[in-house]
C-alpha cells in the first residue's frame, strides 16, 4: 500500500508575500542563501511582513524556493517553474483555474 | 543423577496479547411502554440504529484514511530506495532525488495527460507489490472517462458463521482501460450545517495543505511577468517571493484484500434498567484495531 503525495490540487488558500531572511532585510540568520537571494530549487528561511511591508518578526521556516513561470505581454511562456507546480503555473488552465473549480485541460 | 525420561514433544502455551480498543458509538434508550404497540416500537428502534449505524460507519471510514495517512509509506520515498541507480548514494543525495520524485507526484493528476497511468509507472517502479486498486480524491476528472464500472465488494467479517458474511458493493469504481486498475473516489465527508437542502463538503480525508514558495518577477518594459494565481493577474512586484498555501490530496494505491481495520461491529446487548423499569438500553458498540495488511507481516507493507 502506498500513498502517491499530493497528486490532486483542490486549490489555493492564501497567498502571502514572504521576505528571506538575510542581512539585507535586517535578518541575516539564513545559513543558505547569506546575503543573496535564494536560488531556484534551493532552502532558504523566509518572514512574514511587517505593519510597513518589510520584512517581519514572522518565521515560516525553511522551505524550498522555485522561480516562478514567466510570460510575455501576450501570455507565451518565455521560461517554465521547475518547481513542483511545474506546467499548472500558466495564466489559463493553472492553479487559478483549479482553484475556481474549472477542469483543467492537461499539457504533458 | 540427572534425571533420564523422555523430553516432551509438545508444549502448548497461551500467548497473551494485549491490545486497546476504541469504543465508539451511543446507546440507543427505549421507553419500553411503547412495546404496546409493536409497529411503532420497532420503527423508532430502527430509525435510531440506522442513524448509528451510519455515524459508526463514516467514524469508521475516517479512522481507516487516517492510519492510511499516518502508517504507510509515500511513493516518493520508495521510488528512491527502489531503483537501483540511487543505491550507492549518500543521505542527501537520496533526499535530493526523493524532492524530484516528490516534485513529479505534486499535482500529477492534473499535470499529466494520462495521470493514473502516470502514478501506475511510478508505483510498479517503486514496489513488486502486485497493485489492482486506485482510490483517488474527488473531483478526479480523468475516470469519467472510464466505460467499464466495476463492483467493489465489501467483506464484513467477525461473523463466526461464514455464510452469513455481509458484503455490499460500491458503484464508484471504474476500470482504467489502460492499466487495468479498478479505480474508486473518495468523496470527503458532508456537513449539514446549512441546512439538509445545501450539504457543504468538508476536507476530505486524504487532504492536507502544503506549502510552497515562489520567486515572482516583473520587467515593466517589456511587459514579461510571473502570473499571480491568487488574484488571476499579472505579478505586480518585481523579485518578490510569495507563499502559497494549497489544499492538496493524495492518492492510495493498493492490492484488494489489504489493510483490514474493524472488527466487532456491533457488540450489542439489550437490558431493562433496574432503577427504571420503563426503560431499556441498547448498547451498541464498534471497536476498533490497527491496520495490518494481508500481503505481508508487518504493520504497514510498501
Amino acid at each position: 500500500m502506498l500513498i502517491i503525495p499530493n497528486c490532486f490540487i483542490e486549490g489555493i488558500s492564501a497567498r502571502t508575500q514572504v521576505y528571506p531572511l538575510k542581512a539585507a532585510n535586517g535578518r541575516p540568520e539564513n545559513p543558505y542563501a547569506e546575503d543573496a537571494d535564494p536560488v531556484s530549487g534551493t532552502q532558504a528561511y523566509f518572514a512574514g511582513a511587517d505593519a510597513t511591508g518589510a520584512a517581519g518578526a514572522a518565521k515560516y521556516g525553511q522551505m524550498y524556493t522555485y522561480d516562478a513561470a514567466r510570460f510575455d505581454a501576450a501570455g507565451k511562456m518565455l521560461s517554465p517553474n521547475n518547481g513542483p507546480l511545474g506546467n499548472l503555473d500558466r495564466p489559463v488552465g493553472g492553479l487559478g483555474s483549479i482553484t475556481a473549480g474549472i477542469v483543467v485541460r492537461k499539457m504533458d | 543423577m540427572p534425571e533420564s525420561a523422555p523430553a516432551r514433544a509438545v508444549r502448548t502455551r497461551e500467548e497473551e496479547i494485549s491490545v486497546h480498543l476504541q469504543r465508539y458509538g451511543a446507546d440507543l434508550v427505549m421507553d419500553t411502554n411503547l412495546l404496546m404497540m409493536p409497529g411503532a416500537y420497532a420503527d423508532e428502534f430502527n430509525l435510531k440504529l440506522e442513524f448509528q449505524q451510519r455515524a459508526m460507519e463514516a467514524k469508521l471510514v475516517e479512522l481507516g484514511y487516517r492510519a492510511i495517512m499516518a502508517e504507510c509509506r509515500e511513493l516518493h520515498e520508495a521510488i528512491v530506495d527502489a531503483n537501483p541507480a540511487f543505491a550507492s548514494l549518500d543521505d542527501n543525495s537520496r533526499a535530493q532525488h526523493g524532492l524530484a520524485a516528490w516534485n513529479q507526484c505534486f499535482g500529477a493528476l492534473q499535470k499529466y495527460s494520462n495521470g493514473v497511468g502516470v502514478i501506475m509507472a511510478m508505483a510498479k517502479r517503486a514496489s513488486t507489490c502486485p497493485f489492482d486498486t486506485l482510490i483517488v480524491p474527488a473531483g478526479t476528472e480523468e475516470i469519467s472517462n472510464f466505460g467499464v464500472a466495476s463492483n467493489a465488494t465489501y467483506l464484513v467479517s467477525g461473523i463466526r458463521d461464514s455464510d452469513k458474511s455481509i458484503t455490499f458493493g460500491s458503484d464508484s469504481f471504474r476500470v482504467d482501460p489502460i492499466s487495468g486498475l479498478r479505480v474508486g473516489v473518495s468523496r470527503p465527508p458532508q456537513t449539514f450545517e446549512a441546512g439538509t437542502s445545501a450539504p457543504r463538503a468538508r476536507v476530505g480525508h486524504l487532504s492536507r495543505t502544503v506549502r510552497l514558495v515562489v520567486k515572482e518577477t516583473v520587467d515593466a518594459a517589456t511587459g514579461d511577468s510571473s502570473w499571480n494565481h491568487m488574484d488571476n493577474k499579472k505579478s505586480e512586484t518585481n523579485n518578490a517571493y510569495f507563499l502559497y498555501d494549497i489544499v492538496v490530496s493524495s492518492a492510495v494505491i493498493a492490492v484488494a484484500g489489504s489493510g483490514h481495520l474493524c472488527l466487532g461491529y456491533p457488540s450489542t446487548s439489550t437490558f431493562s434498567v433496574p432503577t427504571s423499569p420503563e426503560e431499556s438500553i441498547t448498547q451498541v458498540r464498534s471497536i476498533r484495531r490497527p491496520l495490518r495488511c494481508q500481503q505481508c507481516t508487518n504493520k504497514v507493507c510498501s
